[in-house]
């Protein structure tokens, strides 16, 4: 009789000596970009092991992996990958939601410029098993350099058979387009961004149905983020087992975290789902410049945290941030400075919301970009009233959960969050008009 | 399906709305965005209700909660009109539920934020969803403290549509209307945020079916030039009935003030018009208050004076001094009422006349077998040698409602179902199933084949294909289980009997629909009394050689050999050279029956219009037979429509709302050399209608002409030039 080994303890920790990177691992150097560079560095294994499991089997592989989605919302890629109609007859098609606008993210920007291979491939693989024969990448229009490298890509990639018809001697037809966001926030929701690229205007659609019923030009869709399709390429060419190891019960793989604000070195970071905060601010990213009094967790849709040990021993997990009672989102952390005006720096999060409202459903359009900014605006002006404050929390309630899409809820994110955690600095600013701590140059000396 | 609206229970069928869940239950909910005709958006955020739903264990029974399925409520307000109930739903509105009355209400104070409250001098106060809303479900007060939107008041989008883009709450009705009913993408929302509005491209809205956005928009944004600041809602008369102009018989209400047309709007027919009515109808009733002739005329000395009726029938009496009665031709317009054709009849019978006809006409008789609703819910529709956007403008609106499906909404208690979930943005269109054999004419560009033919060659080319898409057609003809052709002007106008004889053949195989479209707005029903020339008569083509003639509301130009009477509403160019002339009526004035190219009875009512002494027919051939020395039977409506239920065996006094499709006999018909060419919108939309003195911006909103005391002018108001 053996007995059974103890399962291996999950790596939740980027010191962890079997943790290594593989999504990043190619970035900074020099012509990661190429082709060339990505054959010579194992690339294109995934899609070949792909192409011998069979569609089926790669579903089953990335469920397996317990890749969740990476764009914000943490959906389970492979139960996403497995909606799709079978044998319908349709035309189905895939897009990678490279539309990476949410305030603190900037993780797709360089896995797109530095890496597109990787992202090609992991096309392939989920253009492989949900039946797509065809592809769009849809990539926020100010990265221009991105776009152009991917492009490249794609063209190499052709006139090497890796897309096109009969993908490696496969049998399956396979092909890419690149398309240019025009500088819209809403384009990331994955109905507006399916709008867009149909040439109409980004707003969002009514779901049901759902895009893998009737997405883009009304055919089976499923869309992904730039770095669910990368892990995917991870996943096939280091199999499901490997992935799984990394994180914790139900977050498990790999993660890109980008961290903002005063620290020493901000960035992108590759860590294991179920890293502290405490080890990327301080290990990794060499701890903050100055004190710190809140952090957005993952994109400035969260809702902050407040800098405490709690916060800081929280493990970077979808289900420990929501208990914590923000969310994981894009990874996306961003360090608030205690001598900062949180009204101020909320106002900032609204202006954008507000410039990014589409203008499809009246909470939104009246209560976000008509309303919420300009209360914000005479409260930071120093023009406020006892009851300002109050009457943005009722004009919340009346919006949070009341639109059509998730954008306004995403803006009360940060101000109710805000409110909840530093009511005395908004108080003391609507009643005085002096905020409590003043503005001061946004420009710091290295 | 069972579902629980406020405790009321209910038993829906699948596939209902929240909304008309609500509806159904006697609730109420507001909404802005949605329309019974249009795809549900749930843009506007009004309409958000609590709802919960049973669910089952893993073994298929359900969750239970003492004796009752456990309800879970969903964690936020759902919009009712884009959610499907499912069984055992459970709802609740504002009457009920505190959650649902705050939003409700919050929802209003933001719909309002940017509102100019301009109820005052706006035309749409009194009728307006957004007033009426505002006071059932709003707060009362806006706590905004801060300078509204402001944005162009005066915007012209065309010719006859006006936006004020302050009032605008971005429903998105009208260009969700554009795209899905006429099918033209024109209107869009531009900018986003807080700063969209909705505009056009360069060059306004299409001609047709515009005027539709002025009716179905929920606030004073979008307003009809043409009765922009004529009258608030509470002092038109309002009198629903019929549009004479064309055969289609739309429902309209006519808007009346101080005794003079000020508007036309439509109004819910779901078996003719839904709620869609052409422009020309719309627009095109300026005729009915401008010029119109309000005293007989007497021919003395040979100029045209004006009289009185009984100096009119003095001189009729004279002119016609011992003549026979039976020389006396007469002829009516085919827009005439089943009432004044009967009692033409009648005078004709008692006269003893051969010369009787009406006009337009065609000199066949295609029986009709088509509805309005075969045409949208038809696999394929067959459109030869018509034009309908003169012809029968709606007809080309349910045309398109079949490409896009033919999905009738279905009806509820409470009326039209409000938000039919089966209808989407941007429905797949079907111009497969669309072959336009003729002239050119708008539905081309909808059209999947489209195969160029003159007159009756367009049902010869059919027959007997000889080109790749006359092929199709045919193949479309022959496969199609529920085909229908609608026949036009082109080929009816002079058809023969082999044309006759060539379409039942084509019937008999094919087992299509005919819907033939009639020459006049009544000629469906005139042709079933006998108006038509007898043995040895003149028809309205031998007008000429008439020794005496009596034209009701036809305009020639030329008259008869003999004596001349004119009955009718303006002075035209016949009238001019009649020997008297009897002020008519318009269709807004009549009271009667009309059948439309169906061969649908739809009752006409009498709008409250001044028309000074003008007469409708049968009181003007009651005065005629005087003139005669004859004793009519008919003089007046009642004895008009007994005399109908006698030769037709139809009771007109009592017709449903939607009105009636009923066997009416035989038909006459005779042939005729002349032809008739329908110019609805030539002839109502040329000269563009306009009210004089209007003030009427230009695209940039700045000048404005006026007319005052005769003078006439452009005035710039706030130009930077």
């Amino acid at each position: 009789m053996t007995v059974a080994e103890p399962a291996p303890k999950p790596i939740t920790s980027g010191k962890d000596p079997r943790f290594a990177p593989t999504l990043y691992a190619h970035v900074g150097q020099p012509g990661s970009w190429t082709l060339d560079f990505y054959l010579r560095h194992g690339g294109y294994q995934g899609v070949r092991r792909a192409f011998a499991l069979g569609p089926d089997a790669v579903i089953e592989e990335v469920k397996k992996s317990g890749l969740r989605g990476r764009g914000g919302a943490g959906f389970a890629t492979g139960l996403k990958w497995s909606f799709m109609p079978l044998n319908d007859g349709k035309q189905h098609y895939i897009i990678c939601n490279a539309d990476e606008s949410e305030p603190g993210s900037f993780k797709d920007r360089y896995l797109l410029s530095e890496d597109p291979h990787q992202l090609i491939e992991g096309m392939l693989i989920g253009g492989y098993a949900m039946r797509a024969s065809v592809g769009y990448i849809y990539i926020r229009g100010e990265y221009v350099r991105a776009a152009e490298r991917v492009w490249a890509a794609i063209h190499e990639a052709r006139a090497a058979g890796l897309l096109g018809q009969n993908v490696l001697g496969s049998g399956f037809d396979f092909d890419l387009q690149v398309h240019r966001g025009a500088g819209a926030y809403i384009c990331g929701e994955e109905t507006a961004l399916m709008n867009s690229l149909e040439g109409l205007r980004a707003n969002p659609r009514l779901k049901p149905p759902f895009p893998a019923a009737a997405g883009l030009y009304g055919m089976p869709t499923t869309i992904n983020n730039v770095e669910t399709f990368c892990a995917a390429t991870q996943i096939l060419k280091y199999g499901a087992d490997w992935h799984a190891r990394m994180g914790t019960e139900k977050s498990r793989g790999m993660k890109l975290f980008q961290i903002s604000g005063p620290v020493r070195r901000p960035g992108v970071y590759e860590l294991p789902l179920g890293t502290t905060f405490r080890e990327l601010i301080f290990e990794w990213a060499g701890g903050p410049l100055e004190d710190i009094k809140a952090i957005i967790p993952g994109g400035s849709s969260c809702p902050m945290l407040p800098w405490d040990d709690k916060t800081l021993d929280t493990p970077m997990d979808y289900e420990s941030v929501a208990a914590a009672g923000s969310m994981l989102g894009t990874g996306g952390v961003t360090l608030i400075p205690k001598a900062d005006c949180i009204v101020n720096v909320t106002w900032n999060l609204v202006r954008f919301y507000a410039h990014e409202s589409c203008g499809k459903c009246t909470p939104c359009r009246e209560g976000i970009s008509g309303w919420m900014v300009r209360m914000y605006e005479k409260l930071v002006r120093g023009h406020g009233q006892p009851g300002d404050v109050q009457l943005i929390l009722d004009m919340s309630d009346n919006i949070g959960g009341r639109s059509f899409c998730a954008l306004a809820d995403a803006c009360l994110g940060p101000v109710l969050s805000s409110i909840k955690l530093f009511r005395k600095e908004y108080d003391t600013l609507a009643q005085t008009g002096q905020p409590m701590y003043p503005a001061r140059s946004r420009w710091r000396e290295s | 399906m069972k579902v629980v609206v406020d405790g009321t229970q209910l038993d829906l069928p699948a596939g209902t709305s929240g909304l008309d869940a609500v509806f159904a239950a006697g609730r109420d909910v507001p909404y802005f965005c949605a329309h019974p005709y249009l795809s549900p958006v749930g843009a506007c955020r009004m309409c958000l209700v609590e709802s919960g739903s049973p669910r089952k264990n893993p073994d298929g029974t359900w969750v239970m909660e003492g004796d009752q399925p456990k309800i879970f409520w969903f964690p936020k307000p759902m919009a009712a009109c884009t959610m499907q109930v499912t069984d055992g739903m459970h709802i609740r509105t504002a009457k009920t539920s505190d959650v649902v009355a705050k939003t409700q209400a919050g929802m209003m104070e933001f719909t309002l934020l940017n509102h100019p409250l301009d109820c005052p001098t706006c035309d749409k106060g009194g009728a307006c969803e957004l007033q009426d809303r505002a006071f059932e479900y709003g707060y009362g007060v806006s706590r905004y403290g801060f300078d509204r939107r402001h944005a162009e008041k005066h915007y012209p989008l065309s010719d006859f549509v006006i936006l004020d883009q302050e009032r605008c709450i971005h429903c998105k009705r009208c260009v969700r209307y554009f795209e899905e009913v006429p099918g033209q993408e024109v209107l869009d929302f531009i900018e986003r945020g807080g700063h969209t509005f909705i505009d056009t491209k360069e060059g306004g809205l299409p001609t047709g079916f515009q005027g539709n956005i002025t009716d179905i928009c929920p606030v004073g944004a979008l307003l009809d030039n043409v009765a922009r600041f004529q009258g608030r809602n509470w002092e038109y008369d309002h009198t629903p009935t019929t549009c004479t102009l064309c055969p289609v018989g739309c429902a309209i209400t006519v808007d009346a003030r101080n005794g003079r047309l000020k508007r036309v709007v439509a109004r819910e027919n779901r078996e003719v018009n839904e709620v869609w009515i052409c422009d020309a109808g719309r627009f095109g009733h300026v005729f009915a208050s401008e010029e119109r002739l309000i005293r007989p005329l007497v021919r003395v000395n040979g100029e045209l004076r004006e009289a009185d009726w009984d100096a009119a029938i003095l001189a009729i009496r004279q002119g016609l001094g011992g003549m026979n009665p039976a020389d006396l031709a007469l002829y009516l317009n085919a827009d005439s009422t089943l009432e004044e054709g009967a009692a033409l009849e009648a005078l004709a019978e008692l006269t003893g006349t051969p010369s009787v006809d009406h006009w337009p006409r065609y000199g066949v008789n295609v029986e009709p077998t088509a509805t309005l609703t075969d045409v949208a819910t038809a696999d394929a529709v067959i459109v030869l040698g018509a034009d309908l956007g003169e012809e029968a403008p709606v007809l080309e609106l349910r045309v398109l409602e079949m490409l896009r499906g033919g999905i009738l909404p279905p009806e509820f208690p409470h009326g039209t179902a409000i938000a039919d979930l089966r209808l989407v943005e941007r429905p797949t269109r079907h111009p497969e199933r669309l072959a336009v054999i003729g002239g050119e004419s708008r539905l081309w560009k909808h059209a999947g084949m489209r195969v160029p033919a003159n007159g009756q060659s367009a049902l010869a080319r059919l027959l007997r294909p000889d080109t790749d898409e006359l092929r199709a057609a045919a193949k479309l003809l022959a496969e199609a289980q529920k085909p229908v052709l609608i026949l036009g002007a082109d080929v009816l106008n002079s058809a023969a009997r082999e044309f006759t004889a060539g379409l039942a053949d084509l019937v008999t195989r094919t087992g299509a629909k005919v819907l033939p479209i009639s020459a006049g707005p009544n000629s469906q029903g005139l042709a079933h009394l006998n108006l038509v020339p007898r043995a040895g008569g003149l028809g309205y083509d031998r007008l000429a050689e008439a020794r005496a003639a009596f034209l009701s509301r036809l305009d020639p130009g030329r008259r008869a050999r003999g004596f001349t009477i004119v009955h009718d509403t303006h002075l035209t160019d016949t009238a001019r050279l009649a020997d008297v002339v009897l002020p008519a009526v318009t269709g807004y004035e009549k009271r009667g029956t009309t059948v439309n190219l169906e061969g649908r009875l739809l009752p006409l009512r009498q709008a409250a219009l001044e028309a000074g002494e003008g007469a409708d027919l049968i009181r003007t051939l009651t005065a005629l037979a005087e003139a005669l020395g004859v004793r009519p039977r008919i003089r007046g409506l009642k004895s008009a429509q007994a005399r109908l239920a006698e030769r037709l065996g139809v009771d007109v006094t009592n017709l449903p709302e939607s009105g009636l499709i009923h066997p009416l006999g035989r038909t006459f018909t005779a042939p005729t050399s002349l032809t008739s060419t329908p110019q609805l919108w030539k002839a109502r939309m040329h000269p563009k209608p306009e009210r004089r003195g209007s003030r009427v911006p230009d695209r940039e909103g700045r000048s404005a002409t006026w007319e005052r005391k005769g003078q006439e002018g452009t005035l710039t108001v706030g130009g930077d030039d």
